[in-house]
């Protein structure tokens, strides 16, 4: 990152963000904030702080689904992935949008999660599986899920760096520092209450911004002209996903999947089905957001393309996103949505989009921050005890956690190389749990000889994905791609799940919710 | 590629569109369920002191 900013230090960033869009951005965050803290007198009990008294409605369940998932971090990966890939990564999009869409008429997995009346998907392991594998899961989802969001705080500078043009490293620590600092105060206080209302403002600013940044891209640039470069830039691999020279069918397939995974088997998505008044709300909520699911991957799909056509026509910019040798830092292929959004964008709707992304930015640290250090409590700690937690002591385990896990993110956001694309360095962090998670919940709900000794081998078998990291790969000197270690562990995991409960049975067997 | 040129235009035109007539349709049901929510857990809060002042 540092290197970036030096290197951006050195040749200057045009920008047309200017002192009207910092005021916008001050105001619009402290305003956020402030309503964050003033539900706060809403919070009587961990009912109200994890699920928000589950009250929640059909409409603010869409808003605050969307605005959780569309956050600044998913702008930035899915922004980079259209510039490296073209128009074939809008197929991560349509994947997302039609998988979501099929959970919500359905109903798989979701509905009986939200029918069995739990608050986090390691709940749904200790009543099929029994305790030791609620804590062994909620483990391994908890780490799965601080190292996922580990580089969002690396992802935040690098977009306040390419929009505002400060590049300034101490400024820049210290700007969102600040922005960690204004969310752990409102999540320590105002839990699920405070996330859901900052979403719904969230939501609403975001949504706006990127319809009229896609329409000022398209008028700056031309349709035709966007069309053209992606050709002469890309080829047919830059149009066709399942093109060898591109991302290819095992890509895809494994996109696939990772739809399934962000809104059926992410506990962030699963949260807000568990918050969910009833089933039939469920179902609706999951329906109407296979929109949001397929916009936040589109549109900043989109805009990254549009930068990338940007910078072909920029002298300046095309000598250091694309050098004649190809190799290019996966820092500078971040920054190049941002620096294009700062160029096009004039003062005043600038200020309202960074306002809107920052706020995205806080609103996905919440909602993560809160269902990491939830679990942490409810699935891990807890059960350890034998007489149980009281609801105070848990909401206080709960707000400590949440103060630990922003330090961890302020390290690990500094100290970690990526050496990956943004999207593949999550799905691969996430895919730790998901693998593993997949097999307990599809055959935890839907087979009623899913045994407990099942359900420990396919979590363990979910850890390999780790595997897929650059710097681990490079450790064991593995050459496979993320997406051929991701699949590889899906299966495995899916195979010791059923080959471990047809050796290993339970010696009562469970209730199957899904029959 | 004329076929993926066409294909992911018309996927782009119907995403933006779509996603414009949700933030609406969102943004004016949202507020009302954020009243419906505040409401619900102030009528659950006032449940929970009943019972606990008359446990029977």
């Amino acid at each position: 990152m540092l290197g970036v900013c030096m290197i951006f230090a050195a040749i200057g960033i045009e920008t047309n963000f200017s002192v009207i869009d910092w005021c916008i951005v001050a105001v619009y965050l402290l305003g956020t904030a402030v309503i964050g803290l003033c539900v706060n007198r809403f919070v009587k009990n961990v009912g109200d702080y994890i699920v928000a008294g589950r009250a929640i409605k059909p409409y603010l369940g869409i808003a605050t689904m969307i605005g959780t998932e569309l956050g600044l971090v998913t702008v930035m990966y899915a922004a980079q992935k259209g510039f490296t890939g073209g128009f074939s990564a809008f197929h991560i999009a349509l994947v997302a949008a039609i998988v979501t869409l099929a959970v919500g008429l359905s109903g798989f997995i979701v509905v009986p999660l939200r029918r069995m009346d739990v608050m986090t998907i390691p709940e749904f392991y200790e009543k099929r599986f029994g305790r030791g594998v609620r804590v062994f899961g909620g483990a391994i989802l908890v780490a799965s899920g601080v190292l996922n969001m580990g580089l969002f705080l690396k992802a935040g500078s690098i977009f306040v760096t390419g929009i505002t043009g400060m590049t300034s490293p101490l400024a820049l620590k210290l700007v969102l520092s600040g922005l960690l600092g204004l969310v752990l105060i409102y999540t320590v206080l105002g839990g699920m209450i405070s996330v859901i209302v900052t979403d719904y403002v969230q939501f609403i600013v975001l949504s706006f911004g990127l319809i009229v940044s896609c329409i000022y891209a398209v008028q700056k640039l031309g349709w035709q002209t966007i069309i053209d470069t992606v050709t002469e830039q890309r080829g047919p691999a830059g149009f066709n996903p399942f093109h060898s020279d591109g991302f290819g069918v095992q890509y895809v397939i494994w996109m696939a999947f990772l739809g399934l995974v962000s809104c059926a088997i992410w506990q962030t998505a699963v949260v807000r089905a568990c918050s969910a008044e009833n089933t039939k709300v469920v179902k609706r909520m999951y329906s109407f957001s296979s929109v949001g699911f397929m916009v936040r991957f589109l549109i900043p799909n989109f805009l990254g393309i549009c930068a990338l056509v940007y910078i072909c026509q920029t002298p300046a910019l095309r000598s250091i996103f694309l050098p004649d040798d190809g190799n290019v830092d996966s820092g500078m292929t971040l920054m190049a949505m941002p620096v294009f959004v700062g160029q096009i964008l004039p003062t005043g709707i600038l200020g309202i989009i960074t306002a809107g992304m920052l706020a995205a930015f806080m609103s996905t640290h919440d909602s993560y921050l809160l269902c990491w250090s939830s679990v942490l409590t409810q699935d891990v700690i807890a059960p350890c005890f034998k007489d149980g937690l009281s609801n105070k002591a848990r909401l206080r385990l709960t707000r400590t956690f949440v103060v630990l896990i922003g330090l961890f993110l302020l390290l690990w956001g500094l100290w970690y190389p990526l050496g990956q694309d943004l999207w593949d360095y999550m799905a691969i962090t996430g895919a730790v749990y998901s693998t593993g998670a997949f097999a307990l919940l599809v055959f935890g709900i839907y087979w009623k000889r899913a045994s407990s000794a099942g359900a420990y081998l396919a979590l363990c078998s979910g850890g390999l994905a780790v595997l897929g990291l650059k710097p681990i790969a490079a450790q064991f000197n593995l050459h496979a791609s993320a997406e051929t270690v991701g699949l590889a562990t899906i299966g495995l995991a899916v195979v010791t799940m059923v080959l471990g409960s047809l050796a290993m049975p339970n010696k009562r067997p469970a209730a199957s919710e899904g029959n | 590629m004329a076929f993926w040129t066409t294909f992911w235009t018309v996927v782009l035109i119907i995403g933006v569109a779509l996603f414009a007539v949700l933030s609406v349709v969102v943004t004016i049901g949202g507020w009302f369920d954020i009243r419906a929510l505040f409401e619900s857990i102030k009528a659950q809060h006032t449940e929970a002191e009943t019972e606990d002042r008359d446990p029977r």
